[in-house]
């Protein structure tokens, strides 16, 4: 699904050059959970960018579903983004100005004959929870609610893959549970799913966990799985 | 009972409108009588050119446009609304009809009643029925 | 359930612009100025125009002698309605037939009345034709054919009022009004065309019938209206007037046009300059204010970006939110152009001393058409900033900057 070969990112010049992501190396197969862990500044949503082709790698090449990154100009990235990858932001990003089910269709805008529609968006919505507020605006709901809205959005193209930036950061314990079992439910689904987190309570059905550190990605050991829920998926298997 | 914000801003533009309306052929495009030109009798009576009943009529209409937005901004229901609005129509259209079909203007083309307050309050009057049919559609 | 309609890139553009009324309100009213000063500024100009060329048309004369010393007043006759009565010293009516090129040549008569008619509460211009020579009147009378110009009948200009077949007074003397000429913006609206030897007879009553005598020196005209051959030129026939009739002067409907292009070049300069100036403040400022749009929006635009948009579509949406405005200013700016000047163009039309008609239904549409043009186009430059913006941009990065 996603191989990331020695990628390597650096801002600045000379003396003021940061080097945000460090010869990382990272394979991702379908249907996989990872996980990445790390402090504030170690290079994580530097290589969440990197891995969902919104920031081109200095060094290094990724290849998304066999096509290296390096090889595509912007408007063929946004392509794929558009057809293969669902984003959910640290801050939910949901547009203010038009309602959560119009959030959700959003990305309907960029791949036309796609699979997402209205009815879609509105079995998305009730899949996590929140058709009851789809003509709500994005201003009068909680933070929980909002998490929601984006997920269903990330999903709306039925994409393979789900880039999640610290999705459960700005929410309390109990609405965090109740996230992470959607995510949990979406990957038993078949959706690969790569999230950041500063949680380490989330690890235990990931089926891989890393540390990344000073932009270096290191693979931490494997924890106790989900009873039930962790399992290895067959590259061949498709299963969206 | 709820306030409708927009409501009340149609209710104040009302209001503003009825006083337009009544000082138009008086001070902002005056009738010929404020010109000092008058229909004068064999008797030597001075009495008001066409110009300026018209004049008097507006003045009567304005007024009641002005008392309908004062309605509206007391009571916005949905029904007060929608009947302010239905007569507002009927008032605009009082507005266009007085000065060109019900009582008239002076016949000369030069005069200052013709070339201003007709116009004016022609579309004084436009003004008013959009309000008017804007208060009675109004989605919710 | 929800209700929510079918969600387009057009919802989205209009659920942007529903974002900021006010500033959005700001850029509409900025748009509505500059398209309605530009529209302004053309109906003004086209109407004077067509109002001349019909009115030369109806006059159907190439060239209109009169005499030297009133030359300003006959303009004015014609252009203006500012009454007058002048006679030639001499009658050069039978000299100005006879040039060569001349095909037909019509004598007429400009009688100014008093005031106090039951038409009008200022006075009128009485224009005298000889029907046997005149090629004005004969043509709206060909046009007309049950309408003949008997004794004491007249036919009066679009602002005399009055119903046909309803009677009006001169020097005391009773005219029956027999026909209506169409409206052409120009003084000959107050005009009333009479036969001169119905003219002669109200001066010969008037001393007894009339306020005041009126006096019309025998054998004496007030201009000559003279039709050229085919092929020849007018400026050519003009000179041998002017040689053979001293004290004359000719006047073209092509001078004419030159006079009142002056006359309406002050107000159209200002006009157009006002357009100009406001769309030279206006592009910097709408700038700006796209740019600051831009700015505000740089964490939505990281957002569209990464769900999949390309950054072309992020400049269409921005310059659909652009010309959307644009577009919404100029119409309504048009509309309020119309609204005035339409309503108002007899007042327009008197306070700047202009012949004036609503222009035809196809040039207004063609000045609407520029006027919009010029909007979009000048919403269009101030979107470029922002769009030249986004296109050298990471707008992932730049959330991400804004984010630490």
């Amino acid at each position: 699904m996603i191989t990331v070969n020695s990628v390597t990112k650096t801002f600045g010049e000379g003396t003021s050059e940061i080097r945000a992501v460090d010869t990382v190396d990272l394979e991702v197969q379908p249907g996989e959970f990872i996980i990445i862990m790390g402090r504030s500044g170690s290079g994580k949503s530097t290589l969440l960018g990197m891995l969902a082709g919104l920031i081109r790698p200095t060094a290094g090449t990724i290849r998304i579903k066999g096509l290296d990154i390096n090889t595509l100009n912007d408007n063929q990235i946004a392509e794929l983004r558009s057809q293969e990858i669902g984003f959910v932001f640290q801050f939910s990003g949901l547009i203010p100005t038009v309602t959560a089910l119009e959030n959700v269709l959003i990305p309907t805008l960029f791949c036309p004959n796609g699979p997402g529609n209205r009815e879609t968006a509105l079995g998305l919505l009730k899949q996590v929870g929140v058709a009851d507020r789809a003509d709500a605006y994005p201003g009068t709901l909680s933070s929980g609610e909002m998490k929601r809205v984006a997920i269903a959005r990330a999903l709306i193209n039925k994409p393979s893959l789900l880039i999640a930036d610290e999705p459960t950061g700005d929410l309390d314990i109990a609405t965090e549970s109740e996230i992470m079992a959607l995510f949990r439910q979406l990957n038993s689904e078949g959706i690969t799913i790569i999230m950041v987190t500063h949680n380490p309570d989330l690890i235990p059905c990931a089926t891989r966990t890393y540390r990344m550190s000073q932009g270096r990605l290191k693979r931490e050991p494997d924890s106790p799985s989900c009873p039930g829920e962790q399992r290895t998926r067959d590259e061949n298997t498709d299963l969206r | 009972m709820s306030i409708d914000k927009t409501v009340n801003a149609y209710g104040a533009l009302l209001a503003l409108l009825g006083i337009i309306i009544i000082l138009t052929p008086w001070i902002i495009f005056p009738v010929c009588e404020m010109e000092g030109s008058y229909v004068i009798t064999s008797t030597g009576t001075k009495l008001p050119m066409t110009c300026g009943w018209t004049a008097r009529a507006e003045t009567g209409i304005g007024a009641l446009i002005v008392v309908a937005g004062g309605l509206l901004i007391a009571r916005s229901t949905r029904e007060t609304r929608q009947a302010v609005g239905v007569f507002t129509i009927a008032m605009g259209a009082l507005v266009i009809l007085f000065p060109t079909v019900l009582i008239g203007m002076c016949k000369v083309a030069t005069h200052p009643c013709r070339m201003t307050t007709l116009p004016a309050l022609e579309i004084l009057g436009v003004i008013v029925i959009i309000v008017g049919g804007y208060l009675v559609w109004k989605p919710e | 359930m929800s209700s929510a309609k079918n969600f387009s890139f057009f919802v989205l553009v209009a659920r942007n612009l529903q974002n900021r009324p006010y500033r959005n309100i700001a850029m509409v009213l900025s748009f509505a100025i500059i398209a309605g000063t530009l529209f302004s500024a053309q109906y003004l100009a086209g109407g004077a125009r067509q109002s001349l060329e019909t009115g030369m048309d109806m006059m159907g004369a190439d060239i209109l002698v009169v005499p030297d010393k009133y030359a300003a007043a006959s303009q004015a006759v014609i252009l203006t309605g500012e009454i007058s009565t002048f006679f030639f010293n001499d009658t050069g009516f039978e000299k100005i037939s006879q040039i060569p090129g001349v095909a037909k040549a019509s004598p007429e008569i400009y009688i100014a009345t008093l005031y106090g008619q039951a038409c009008c509460a200022g006075p009128v211009q009485i224009i005298a034709i000889d029907p046997g020579s005149d090629f004005t009147i004969a043509t709206w009378l060909k046009e007309n054919p049950g309408v003949t110009m008997g004794k004491d009948d007249i036919i009066v200009g679009s602002a005399i009022s009055g119903d046909i077949g309803s009677d009006l007074l001169f020097y005391g003397h009773t005219f029956h009004i027999v026909g209506r000429l169409a409206r052409t913006g120009m003084g000959l609206d107050m005009a009333v065309f009479t036969r001169i030897e119905d003219a002669y007879t109200m001066a010969n009553e008037s001393g007894v019938k009339a306020v005041r005598k009126l006096t019309i020196p025998p054998g004496m005209v007030s201009a000559v209206l003279v039709r050229v051959e085919p092929g020849t030129s007018p400026a050519g026939i003009s000179d041998e007037i002017k040689q053979r009739v001293p004290g004359t002067k000719t006047m073209t409907p092509n001078g004419l046009l030159s006079t009142i292009s002056g006359q309406l070049g002050a107000i159209t300069s200002l006009l157009y300059g006002s357009t100009i100036a406001v769309t030279l403040i206006s592009i910097p400022l709408l700038g700006s204010i796209s740019a600051m749009v831009a700015h505000e929006k740089k964490k939505e635009i990281a957002i569209l970006h990464a769900l999949g948009a390309t950054k072309s579509f992020i400049v269409r949406l921005m310059m659909a939110e652009s010309f959307s405005l644009a577009s919404l200013g100029a119409l309504t700016g048009i509309g309020i152009a119309v609204l005035i000047l339409v309503g108002f163009q007899d007042f327009i039309a008197f306070t700047l001393r202009i012949p004036f008609t609503i222009p035809s239904p196809l040039m207004i549409v063609a000045y609407a058409g520029s006027a919009l043009l010029l909007s979009i186009v000048i919403g269009g430059i101030a979107s470029l900033y922002p769009a030249y913006l986004i296109n050298h941009s990471e707008p992932y990065e730049t959330m991400r900057k804004g984010e630490s």
